[in-house]
C-alpha cells in the first residue's frame, strides 16, 4: 500500500509549520488535535521561562508535538518503504504515539516538572498515560478510527512489542529530540543548536539486531547531532538565567501549593490529575492559569509577604541572580557528597544565612548527560551490510572526544540582595 | 543521580551471582546492571524503576546513573557476607537472590547472555504490548542468535515460578 512521505495514505489538513512547512494531518489526527484536551498545549511554552532570556522563545508543546509527529511520519514511511516496517497501519501508530508525547506536560513543563517527579511523585510520562486512559475524547477517537489506546500507550512508555518503535520514541537520537533541537534553536537564534534533520532521516537504516542506526555516511549529522545538544544544553536549558526563573517559579508553585489547598487545579495527587481529566477542568491546566493563580494571590491581602515577595520578583525579572557558577564539562559522573565545588557551595550558603532569609538563596546542582553511552540506546553506525558498532567506538566520528556530562554547579540570590550579598563574600574572601 | 542502598543491593546480587568479573567500564557490565536491576523490580520487590522494551531486553534510563556507583561498590561488597539494607530491601535482596541462585543452578551457570533471556523473558511474558501468545518465538524472532532449546527452557523455569503462563 502507498503511504506519502509524511507516512500518510489519506490527508485530511495540512498545518503550516515554522520548521517544517506544510505538516499533513489524517482524520484521526485532525480529531485529536481538535479536541480539548491537546488544545491545552497552545498555553504551554515549550521551554517554560526561556523567554526571559530569549525574547523569542514563546513556542509551545502544541507545535512541537505537531512537529514530532511529523518527524515520526517521515522516519517511519522511509522505514515501510524499506520494509522495516510491515503494516502502514504501524506509520500511523508511530504518529499518533509522536502527537501524543507530551499531552501530560505539566504548566511550565520542566520549570514544575521536579516537582511533581520529587513531591508527589509523579512525572509527565504518567500525566500522559493517565490522559489518554481517562480522557473519554481520546479515547473514543482512537477507538473510532480503529486504534486500540492501549497501544499508543505501550510505544509512549516503550513497551511495544516492537523495540524498534520504542527506540524511535526514545533514545539518544530520537523523534522528540529532532523536532526540540531544531524548534528551539530557531525560536532562541541560536544558530549552533540547529541539526541536519533530511541528513540524519536520510542515512537511517536499522542494523541486523533490529536497532536504529544510521549509515557511516551520515557519521557527520550524527556528530552535528551532538555538537547541537552540547551547545543547546549550555547555552539554553540550563542557561544561568534562565534556570534561575525556572528556579523560582518551583519555589512559587511549591508555596501555593501549601497554602492554596483549595484550588483545584493545585493537584496534590494523580487521583485529584485523574478526577480533572475526566471533568475537563484539566485543559486550563496550563501556563496562564498558573500566571493568573500567582497575579490573584499577589494582589490578595492575605498572602504571606514571602510568597509575595517571589512572585512580585518574577514578574519584574528580578528574580534568582547567579552569584557562583562553577559548572563544567566532565567525562564522569558528579559525587555531589565529594565533589570540592558542591561543598564550597555549601558552605557559602551558610555563611551568608545572616544576610539572606531562606527563600531569597538557592542551590542547584545536577549531572547532565549529554550522551546516553548506553548498549541499549547510543546511536549505531552501520559500515557494511547489517553489522554496526556504537557511535563512540566509531573513527570518523568525533563524538568520542564529546564531553560526557555536563556538571551544573551554581549558587542564586535574589536580586535585591544580590549586591549586599556580593559584598559580603568579598569581604570574607570568599569571591574574587 | 544514584540512590545509595539500590545500588548496594544490585552491586552485591551481581557479586553473589559471581558475574562480578565482568569489566566495570565495559557495555556488558551496563548489561549487567540493567538486567539485575529489573529482575530485581520482578522477582524482588518494586523499587520504582521504569523498563522499556529494547533490542538489547529490558532497559531503564534511571539505572544508567548507577553504572558508576555500582562499580565503584562492588569490590567492597564482594567480601562481605551481610549487608543491612532496611527492611524493604532486605526481604527484597534475599528473594531475588534465591530466584537468580535457583537459575543459576537450573541453567547450569550464568553468563551476560543467559541474564539477558531470563531478563527479556520476563518482559515478554509480563510487561510488553499487545501481549504475544508465544512467548518464546517472540524472543526467538527479536534475537536470532539465541538457540530455541535454550529459550524453551529459561521459558519451562518461568512457567515454574508463576511468571510466564503455560503455552496457550
Amino acid at each position: 500500500m502507498d503511504v506519502s512521505e509524511s507516512g500518510l495514505r489519506n490527508v485530511a489538513k495540512r498545518i503550516y509549520d515554522e520548521v517544517h512547512g506544510y505538516i499533513e494531518l489524517s482524520e484521526v489526527e485532525l480529531d485529536i488535535v481538535n479536541t480539548s484536551i491537546f488544545q491545552r498545549l497552545r498555553y504551554i511554552r515549550q521551554l517554560a521561562t526561556a523567554w526571559y532570556v530569549y525574547p523569542g522563545a514563546t513556542h509551545t508543546r502544541f507545535s512541537h508535538s505537531i512537529g514530532a509527529m511529523h518527524i515520526a511520519g517521515m522516519v517511519s514511511s522511509k522505514f515501510y518503504r524499506l520494509g522495516y516496517i510491515h503494516d502502514p497501519d504501524d506509520v500511523q501508530l508511530l504518529r499518533l504515539a509522536a502527537l501524543l508525547h507530551d499531552i501530560g506536560h505539566t504548566p511550565f513543563s520542566h520549570a514544575i516538572e521536579p516537582f511533581f517527579r520529587y513531591r508527589l511523585g509523579i512525572n509527565h510520562e504518567e500525566i500522559s498515560r493517565v490522559t489518554i486512559e481517562e480522557s473519554p475524547e481520546i479515547k473514543d477517537i482512537l477507538s473510532k478510527h480503529g486504534f486500540d489506546y492501549r497501544e499508543v500507550i505501550a510505544v509512549l512508555e516503550g513497551r511495544y512489542k516492537e523495540p524498534l518503535y520504542n527506540q524511535l520514541l526514545s533514545s539518544d537520537v530520537d523523534i522528540d529530540r529532532m523536532d526540540y533541537l531544531i524548534r528551539d534553536a530557531l525560536h532562541t537564534g541560536v544558530a549552533y543548536g540547529t541539526i541536519d534533520l533530511h541528513r540524519l532521516i536520510a542515512t537511517m537504516a536499522v542494523d541486523g539486531e533490529g536497532n536504529v542506526a544510521i549509515l557511516d555516511k551520515g557519521v557527520d549529522a550524527v556528530d552535528n547531532f551532538y555538537l547541537a545538544r552540547m551547545h543547546m544544553y549550555k547555552a539554553v536549558y540550563y542557561h544561568k538565567t534562565l534556570v534561575g526563573y525556572e528556579l523560582i517559579l518551583r519555589r512559587i508553585y511549591e508555596q501555593l501549593s501549601e497554602l492554596y489547598s483549595d484550588e483545584p487545579l493545585l493537584f496534590k495527587t494523580m487521583r485529584d490529575i485523574v478526577k480533572a481529566i475526566r471533568s475537563g477542568d484539566i485543559v486550563y491546566w496550563n501556563d496562564d492559569w498558573l500566571i493568573g493563580f500567582m497575579m490573584d494571590v499577589y494582589r490578595s491581602r492575605s498572602a504571606p509577604k514571602q510568597l509575595k515577595e517571589l512572585i512580585e520578583a518574577f514578574f519584574k525579572r528580578r528574580g534568582y541572580k547567579v552569584i557562583i557558577d562553577v559548572s563544567n564539562f566532565s567525562n564522569d559522573p558528579l559525587d555531589v557528597e565529594s565533589d570540592d565545588d558542591v561543598k564550597q557551595i555549601q558552605s557559602i550558603e551558610v555563611s551568608i544565612k545572616d544576610i539572606v532569609e531562606p527563600h531569597q538563596i538557592v542551590s542547584f546542582v545536577d549531572d547532565i548527560k549529554i550522551l546516553d553511552e548506553d548498549p541499549h540506546v547510543v546511536p549505531r553506525i552501520v559500515f557494511t551490510g547489517k553489522r554496526s558498532i556504537p557511535i563512540t567506538e566509531c573513527t570518523t566520528s568525533i563524538v568520542k572526544y564529546v564531553p560526557r556530562r555536563y556538571h551544573v554547579k551554581r549558587l542564586y540570590v535574589i536580586t535585591s540582595k544580590w549586591g549586599r550579598v556580593v559584598e559580603e563574600l568579598r569581604l570574607k574572601g570568599l569571591l574574587s | 543521580m544514584a540512590n545509595k542502598q539500590l545500588a548496594l543491593v544490585i552491586a552485591k546480587i551481581i557479586s553473589d551471582i559471581g558475574l562480578d568479573n565482568v569489566d566495570v567500564g565495559s557495555f556488558d557490565f551496563r548489561i549487567v546492571v540493567q538486567k539485575i536491576g529489573y529482575i530485581l523490580q520482578k522477582v524482588g520487590c518494586d523499587v520504582g524503576l521504569r523498563f522499556g522494551w529494547y533490542s538489547l531486553g529490558p532497559y531503564s534510563r534511571t539505572l544508567q546513573n548507577y553504572y558508576n556507583t555500582v562499580a565503584v561498590l562492588l569490590p567492597r561488597v564482594k567480601h562481605c557476607d551481610s549487608i543491612d539494607f532496611g527492611t524493604d530491601l532486605n526481604a527484597c535482596y534475599e528473594k531475588t537472590v534465591a530466584f537468580l541462585k535457583e537459575y543459576v543452578k537450573y541453567v547450569g551457570g550464568v553468563d551476560l547472555k543467559s541474564l539477558e533471556v531470563l531478563a527479556s523473558l520476563i518482559m515478554v511474558c509480563q510487561d510488553i504490548y499487545p501481549i504475544p501468545t508465544d512467548p518464546v518465538n517472540e524472543l526467538l524472532r527479536r534475537k536470532e542468535r539465541l538457540t530455541k532449546d535454550f529459550v524453551e527452557k529459561v521459558f519451562r523455569f518461568l512457567i515454574d515460578k508463576n511468571i510466564c503462563p503455560q503455552k496457550q
